[in-house]
């Protein structure tokens, strides 16, 4: 049966007693952006060959590599071998990637305009970013995928305890939710790519190399581990590289959880404030 | 041509309420530095229900931040304005629920179809799928898509993407559009085709359109009512023909043959006829045949010449003059925004 103009806006009068969206705009809000952004991910040959290979360049440099120059391996990594050792920290810094990247989707439909169609649409505001958001984290966990896929080829072997694998999910996403938003912060406040890039382009490589990534902390001199321990990604690294490959947590999961939940509501709450900012003040 | 499916108007009585867009003593200010811009200063605007109101004016008049806040983009610093009835700050996500618009640059996601922009549209809105199909038939049909629409859009050219955001703002079947500048930059073929989308839809649809242009010859085409916008207040607003009118008499120029001093005469007997007289320049060629025409008849009217055409063809039959060719001229819109603004509308 043909839905007709009249009954659609039957459902239209059911909405206008509402003053205000409700939470089934918000909702179909944020499914309708991010599967526009997901068929544009498809779509794009460029993106995933980036995210496929960013992935797979990473694990084959550090892991082959690095790991066969690297002397006294079972030193540095008492309880698993070097490929789980370093695989977290790769997971990690390509769902960074992929944050980063999700990013520029933001910016790019503000720069563009294509923002204003979102922004007059019956959805709320949080919905435009939300779904945004969700899209990034979506192609960060792919790419998660393809690391602990690639781990496993290389031998890092993996944590089969559902509730710890599942744990080690959440950390994941908490980690990268926490970029998400910072990265959604920048992509508000950024004036073009360039500047999107200056602002975010300090967290990238230090984020791994000022980090628990590839050495253990106390092997550690005192400046780059006080360094490591400002950085979220020291904690993300200790928990999953126990929950995922069953390594000796150096620091605790009662610390890393607490730490990575604050950095990732500061980050989002961050994103939130620049882009609630960026739409009621344009340009 | 396209019909397209249209709301009955038992179906929402209360959009119905006139006028759909009401505007007063709007003011929008933006920080550039130190200076503070006045880019819209106190626009009073009414646009009734059912009617199509261009907003005349050159760039940075203030056209696109009006609409900016109409479609609740932006909000206004102060004034009000109300779109259906609706308050566009207060009652905002009711405001969206029933408009929709096209904007000044183009902007439709090269990567994906046109038909993918559609439906993202339908879906922003809320539409159930099956409505969202058939209307993405009936709209691809109304802006002539048909071949292109499962393309990308990259490889569509300016006006294809022009008549696809046209398509997009209707999806929804919107109570108020809003156009930014539909034609800017557009070959004259696809402005003709836009032209004629909009006067489809309002003689189909009753739909009412608030579009901006700084092309005279457009407001003088599509609208009901024109509003002189300039430095962000609206100078003057009228029907083109009583903005055109208020300024003075249509002259009516007639080539031809025959009893030139009897036509000439009997003209001179009307009331509504202010002078006649023969050029002087005498013989002209009568335009795209060739044929030289005896004589060249000029008649000053006291009001607009449309009711007295057809008079003025019997005065001629009846004097024995034989008309070749017939032309009115009339003063432009561009004479209008000169007097109101003493500057010239740029093309
Ligand atoms: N976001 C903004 N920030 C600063 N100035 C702006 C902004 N938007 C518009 N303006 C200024 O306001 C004036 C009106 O602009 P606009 O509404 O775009 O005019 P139009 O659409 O009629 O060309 C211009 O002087 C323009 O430079
Ligand atoms: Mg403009």
């Amino acid at each position: 049966m043909a839905v007709t103009v009249e009954q659609r806006l039957d459902t239209i009068n059911g909405l206008a007693g509402k003053r205000s969206e409700t939470w089934r705009e918000l909702a179909g809000g944020v499914y309708t952006l991010w599967r526009k952004h997901m068929k544009k991910f498809r779509r794009s040959v460029m993106e995933i060959g980036g995210t496929l290979f960013t992935p797979i360049l990473w694990m084959l440099l550090f892991g082959l590599s690095m790991g066969g120059m690297v002397k006294g391996i079972s030193d540095f990594t008492p309880s698993v071998n070097y490929i789980a050792y370093i695989t977290p920290g790769l997971m990690l810094l390509t769902c960074l990637t992929a944050a980063i990247l999700g990013g520029t989707t933001l910016l790019m439909e503000r720069t563009t305009g294509i923002i204003k169609e979102y922004l007059i649409a019956p959805v709320p505001r949080l919905a435009v970013l939300l779904g945004t958001m969700s899209s990034s984290l979506t192609k960060a966990f792919l790419q998660a995928l393809v690391i602990i896929v690639l781990g496993l080829l290389l031998g890092s072997g993996l944590n089969l305890n559902p509730l710890e694998f599942v744990g080690g999910l959440l950390v994941l996403l908490v980690y990268t939710l926490g970029f998400v938003g910072i990265a959604s912060a920048a992509a508000s406040k950024a004036r073009g790519m360039e500047s999107y890039h200056t602002l975010i382009g300090v967290l990238n490589l230090p984020v791994l190399f000022l980090s628990n990534a590839l050495y253990p902390l106390e092997k550690m001199p005192v400046v780059l581990a006080v360094l490591a321990y400002l950085n979220p990604t020291t904690y993300a690294i200790d928990a999953i590289r126990g929950l995922f490959y069953g390594a000796t947590i150096e620091i605790g999961l009662w610390i890393d959880i607490p730490v990575l939940l604050a950095f990732m509501v500061l980050g989002l709450w961050y994103g939130f404030r620049a882009f609630q900012k960026s739409v009621t003040t344009p340009n | 041509m396209t019909q397209i499916a249209q709301p009955s108007p038992t179906a929402a009585p209360s959009f119905r309420r006139s006028p759909a867009i009401e505007v007063s003593g709007l003011v929008r200010t933006f920080q550039a530095g130190q200076k503070t811009i006045r880019a819209v200063d106190g626009v009073d605007l009414q646009v009734e229900s059912g009617s199509i109101y261009a907003l005349l004016g050159p760039n940075g008049a203030g056209k696109t931040t009006t609409i900016s806040i109409l479609t609740t983009l932006i909000p206004p610093t102060s004034g009000l304005a109300r779109v259906a009835g609706y308050d566009v700050v207060k009652d905002a996500a009711q405001v969206r629920r029933i408009i929709g618009a096209t904007f000044q640059e183009t902007v439709v996601d090269k990567n994906l179809s046109g038909r993918d922009a559609l439906d993202t549209h339908g879906r922003l809105y809320h539409l159930p799928k099956a409505l969202i199909k058939s209307r993405i038939e009936e709209l691809t049909r109304l802006v002539e898509l048909e071949d292109a629409i499962d393309r990308p859009t990259k490889t569509y050219s300016g006006g294809m993407k022009r008549r696809l955001e046209l398509a997009r703002g209707l999806m929804t079947a919107p109570q108020v559009l809003f156009l930014d500048e539909p034609t800017q930059g557009l070959d004259p073929q696809n402005r003709d085709r836009i032209w004629t989308y909009i006067r489809q839809l309002r003689a189909e649809q009753g739909l009412t359109i608030l579009l901006t242009t700084h092309y005279m010859e457009e407001a003088e085409q599509l609208a009901d009512r024109v509003g002189i916008i300039d430095a962000g207040r609206i100078v003057q607003s009228g029907t083109p023909a009583e903005l055109i009118g208020a300024l003075g008499e249509d002259v009516v120029t007639i080539l031809g043959d025959g009893n030139t001093p009897n036509f000439l005469e009997s003209l001179r007997q009307q009331s509504y006829v202010d002078w006649a007289s023969q050029y002087v320049s005498a013989a002209a060629e009568v335009e795209g045949t060739g044929e030289i025409a005896a004589a060249t008849v000029q008649i000053g009217l006291r009001e607009q010449a449309g009711k007295f055409l057809r008079p003025i063809v019997e005065l001629a039959e009846g004097a024995g003059f034989k008309i070749a060719d017939f032309s009115i001229k009339r003063p432009s819109l561009n004479d209008v925004f000169l007097k109101y603004t003493g500057r010239r509308l740029r093309d």
